[in-house]
């Protein structure tokens, strides 16, 4: 009996132990399955419940002036988001927040409703709304509405920088100018950061870094913003007298190459985009050619002092005024007779100039062409920039040496002919172009001997003393540089009222700090000389940028004989010129 | 009580301490990172301002603007060659 009840006993203690050690099985099992097999999946389920890896923006860098002043800033702006399945289902607030922002509602509401209907993940709600707009929409209670910080560029200076600056896309990502071209400098590297988040976003505590937020780094350009405004009004108020159609000023520093301004007409203001519309973007003094006309003539004079046949001295009969090579006729605007090297650029004889040509090695004077730049692009790395067009001497059909030593059958770009110009002021050591702020000179090229530097750079002088160049005077500075008209080529042929009015040149003359090009296209108010309608516009720049860089007055003599010319292109007194210049 | 049990005593206390201790600093680290958060917020707030400025500042620095106030609201001209006076140093 006794031993029967305890067997019973001992049997249900078994089968009780044996029990619960199965139910404690059965949970470590699951233990097992969620914390080892499942762990992975797990873990990613908590992780999406609190943790966020969020982004930390960062600002593109600034583009400042030569001086500090800001050309570029990106200002943090909001861009609004949400999914679309979660702003569908409350219409009423989504109408309030489309009123609020300006939207269209009923456009946003459709967005939304289509967007649920695909089962998109993120809707643009507004994109660069200004922060204390987006304070105001969040009060209005609008749920899944979330906020994104992005950047928007802003350009103070506006048009007169516009197609030097450029500007960047929605992206922030720059599209055109020097935005583009230092992109990668400029740009910023966006962080991010992981965080823990309660239910309703907000961060409970931050996790760590994950890749640090870098700022892109400022620019400075070697850029004038006083000077550039001088330029823009003076080079737009002289193609507003003239009826002209388009326009480009260079200015450069002839020991460092670097641009003190660029200016175009037309021009369009970057912070409004639809402002944008085709050949106003261009940064016409890179991206344009055209041909030089008589401002190549002291290059031709280069190529022949070079060759050491000539002399500045050297006699050449332009008489009668004409001159004939084949087919083609090369014109004076007068019989000027017997002209040394020096009267043929002050005086701005195709004849002379083609006779000179003409005794040269055609090899020698395209390999000095060459050398000053032209047909090659400058390497300034700005955006767009086209090569001009220069043959080969083995290909220059019979007239064409001529027609090279003139300007024609050659094209240039505005910085190319600047650059050249800066090499004559320069002692023959042609810079490198650079639009960056540079304190120490890069290295330039010595592309013609010093002497015949100098001996061109006299002649040029006599341009503006006393040649057709008179109204690009300076008081009180000495002045050297060409004027030039060339007939625009059209298809076919040349255009017989069409021209581009040119002035290229250097100041002050005894020691050359600055070189600018100015080019005015077709002008049709009735002058159309270089020395009437671009010479004066030089004038104008010229004696800003001598003030504004402080640069001491090497001329105080001519300070009586000139009229005030700074205040305004349209008061410019009207200086006679001997003679002026045609090509 | 023998040894044994009082370290174990003791050992028991200090874990106590130690666990007090681990929820303590976690609150601190909160705080800390609230403030972080907040501050975060003031540094980028700002940074909207100081960029707005500074786009304000050089907009309204813009010569062409200086130019029109001075010529129209104040009647200012260029001084003209006649009207001004070059100091020139000798060397």
């Amino acid at each position: 009996m006794m031993t029967n009840n305890t067997m019973k006993w001992s049997l249900r203690r078994s089968l009780v132990l044996a029990g619960f050690a199965a139910l404690a099985l059965v949970l470590v099992g699951r233990a097992v399955h969620l914390q080892v097999l499942q762990a992975d999946i797990m873990r990613e389920k908590g992780a999406n419940r609190h943790l966020r890896t969020v982004d930390m923006p960062a600002h593109r860098g600034d583009l400042l002036d030569r001086s500090g002043d800001p050309l570029a800033v990106s200002t943090p702006i909001d861009s609004l988001w949400g999914v679309p399945e979660e702003l569908a289902s409350q219409p009423a607030l989504l109408r309030e927040v489309a009123d609020q922002l300006g939207v269209d509602s009923d456009v946003l509401i459709k967005r939304a409703n289509a967007g649920a209907a695909r089962g998109r993940e993120f809707m643009y709600v507004k994109r660069h709304v200004l922060p204390n707009a987006v304070a105001h929409v969040k009060e209005l209670g609008l749920k899944g509405l979330r906020v994104q910080r992005e950047y928007r560029r802003y350009y103070p200076s506006g048009s007169a920088t516009s197609h030097l600056v450029g500007f960047t896309g929605i992206d922030d990502k720059g599209r055109e100018g020097l935005e583009m071209a230092y992109d990668s400098w400029l740009a910023g590297e966006k962080g991010s950061r992981l965080l823990v988040q309660d239910r309703t976003g907000r961060e409970i505590t931050g996790l760590n870094v994950l890749k640090p937020a870098l700022a892109g780094k400022d620019l400075h350009l070697s850029v004038d913003r006083h000077l550039q405004y001088f330029a823009d009004k003076a080079l737009r108020e002289a193609i507003e007298v003239h009826d002209a159609e388009s326009g480009s000023i260079v200015v450069m520093d002839t020991h460092t190459g670097e641009v003190l301004s660029m200016a175009n007409y037309p021009a369009y203001n970057p912070n409004n985009m639809s402002d944008r519309s085709g050949g106003r973007q261009r940064n016409r003094a890179v991206t344009d050619v055209f041909e030089p006309g008589s401002t190549m003539k002291p290059f031709t004079v280069a190529a022949a002092l070079e060759s050491g046949k000539f002399t500045p001295q050297s006699l050449f009969n332009t008489s009668p005024g004409h001159y004939r090579i084949g087919k083609y006729q090369i014109n004076d605007f007068k019989n000027y007779g017997w002209l040394n090297v020096n009267g043929i650029v002050t005086k701005s004889s195709n004849v002379g100039i083609s006779k000179l040509a003409r005794q040269l090695d055609p090899e020698q004077m395209w390999s000095l062409l060459d050398s000053f730049g032209f047909g090659h692009p400058t390497d300034s790395e700005f955006p767009g920039e086209v090569a001009g067009y220069l043959n080969h001497s083995t290909q220059w059909h019979r007239s064409e040496q001529a027609s090279v030593s003139f300007g024609y059958g050659i094209s240039v770009t505005a910085l190319q002919l600047v650059r050249a110009y800066a090499a004559l002021a320069n002692d023959g050591m042609m810079p490198t172009v650079t639009f960056i702020r540079s304190d120490e000179p890069a290295q330039g090229r010595q592309v013609i001997d010093k002497s015949i530097a100098r001996d061109i750079r006299a002649m040029l002088e006599m341009v503006v003393t006393k040649g057709s160049g008179t109204r690009a005077q300076v008081p009180g500075y000495k002045v050297a540089g060409k004027t030039g008209t060339a007939h625009r080529s059209e298809s076919g042929g040349y255009a017989e009222d069409r021209y581009a009015s040119l002035f290229a040149g250097f100041a002050p003359a005894s020691n050359p700090r600055l070189a600018m090009v100015v080019v005015v296209h077709d002008p049709k108010a009735g002058e159309h000389f270089g020395g009437a309608v671009a010479a004066p516009v030089f004038a104008t720049v010229m004696s800003h940028a001598l003030r504004l860089m402080g640069i001491e007055p090497d001329n105080l003599d001519n300070l009586d004989q000139l009229d005030d010319r700074r205040a305004d292109v349209r008061s410019t007194p009207a200086i006679p010129s001997q003679e002026d210049d045609r090509s | 009580m023998t040894s044994t049990s009082l370290s174990a005593l003791a050992l028991t206390a200090l874990c106590f301490c130690s666990a007090l201790g681990v929820v303590f600093t976690t609150y601190l680290t909160r705080e800390a990172h609230a403030d972080i958060s907040s501050n975060r917020a003031v540094i980028d707030e700002l940074d909207v301002q100081w960029r707005q400025l500074q786009i304000e500042e050089s907009t309204f620095s813009q010569l062409g603007l200086i130019e029109r106030a001075a010529q129209k609201k104040l009647g200012m001209v260029y001084p003209g060659l006649a009207g001004s006076v070059m100091i020139v140093r000798k060397p």
